[in-house]
């Protein structure tokens, strides 16, 4: 009587709930589609936060929401924080703002460094969650969505199909530098 | 076609699809206009890059480099171009809210060059480390 091996589970070295989530070419559309459109959100945000003042002048744009943090207190501590950090030093910030919302539309777009822009972003939605949650007419479910569709592309990866990530991680994979470990550990 | 001249056409091919929507939306703006020409609609909140007729031309010349580079093999012209990407964001990051904005970019502009500069650098990059012949 033949006797049949039995064959061995296919592992890619990813937990099977991760295997489940990238499978098959509409999962992988649908991650890279959310992926972009994060990347796209940033991208038209990064447009409105005009340097020099940011809206300081006219109490409009950028300024107007950091003040909302102080006028409609959500969590105390980040009011504290955006009345004696943020607003005393506003130009400062609205920079850095423009730069980090610039370089999460730049990387998440291209799906370069996907998994730690992801992080950044879920930093960012959950900082302007902080200052305009019970501002008048917002809705808070969009930024409750903002910070899950980020964990999302996290989670999965998201770089990796039709991002940049996936066709760099080969060779980032096969050169041993602390450079190389780093981008495999942010892709 | 390597995956990498893949994806450096991609990314090539996304920033010309700017500059030429660009060139249509800006052709009655100056030259350098300060301000340029949205594109994308802003009553959807979809309003993306802005752009001067000198700005478009720019990112088109730049974007037509990298795939000349991509489609002819010649990873120094795709290195060249993301270096043009990376110039042209640093260039509105300088410029924009002042007086003189040579490209009639903003914000949008440089997520969408400071993207594909710092793309087709790492993909060049990548390309090399592969073992491809260098040229």
């Amino acid at each position: 009587m033949a006797t049949t091996t039995p064959t061995p589970p296919r592992t890619t070295g990813h937990p099977p709930v991760l295997d489940a989530a990238v499978d098959g070419h509409a999962s992988a559309l649908v991650l890279g589609a959310v992926r972009i459109s994060l990347g796209v959100l940033w991208l038209t945000n990064a447009g409105w936060k005009t340097p020099p003042d940011f809206g300081q002048e006219r109490g409009r744009g950028l300024f107007a929401f950091v003040s909302d943090a102080v006028d409609h207190p959500v969590f105390p501590p980040w009011s504290w924080f955006a009345r004696e950090v943020i607003l005393p030093n506003f130009r400062l910030f609205g920079w850095s703002v423009l730069i980090v919302e610039a370089c999460l539309g730049a990387f998440l777009l291209f799906g370069l460094g996907t998994r730690f822009w992801a992080l950044v972003g879920v930093a960012q939605s959950t900082a302007i969650g902080l200052s305009v949650l019970q501002t008048p007419n917002e809705w808070p479910w969009s930024y409750y969505l903002m910070v899950l569709a980020h964990l999302a592309i996290f989670a999965t990866a998201a770089g990796r199909t039709l991002g940049l990530d996936g066709v760099l991680r080969p060779a980032w994979a096969a050169r041993p530098s602390r450079w190389s470990r780093l981008l495999m550990r942010a892709s | 076609m390597s995956r990498y001249r893949r994806a450096q056409l991609v990314v090539c091919v996304i920033a010309l699809a700017f500059a030429l929507v660009g060139l249509v939306v800006a052709r009655d703006l100056g030259f350098t206009a300060r301000r340029g020409a949205l594109i994308g609609p802003s009553d959807l909140e979809l309003a993306t890059l802005t752009l001067n007729p000198l700005g478009a031309l720019a990112s088109a010349a730049v974007a037509a480099l990298g795939m000349a580079g991509a489609l002819l093999r010649r990873r120094l012209l795709v290195t060249a171009a993301g270096a043009g990407f990376v110039v042209l964001a640093a260039l509105v990051l300088v410029q924009w809210g002042g007086p003189t904005n040579w490209t009639g970019g903003r914000g949008s502009n440089i997520s969408l060059w400071l993207g594909a500069g710092v793309s087709l650098l790492a993909l060049a990059s990548g390309e090399r480390s592969a073992g491809a012949p260098a040229r």
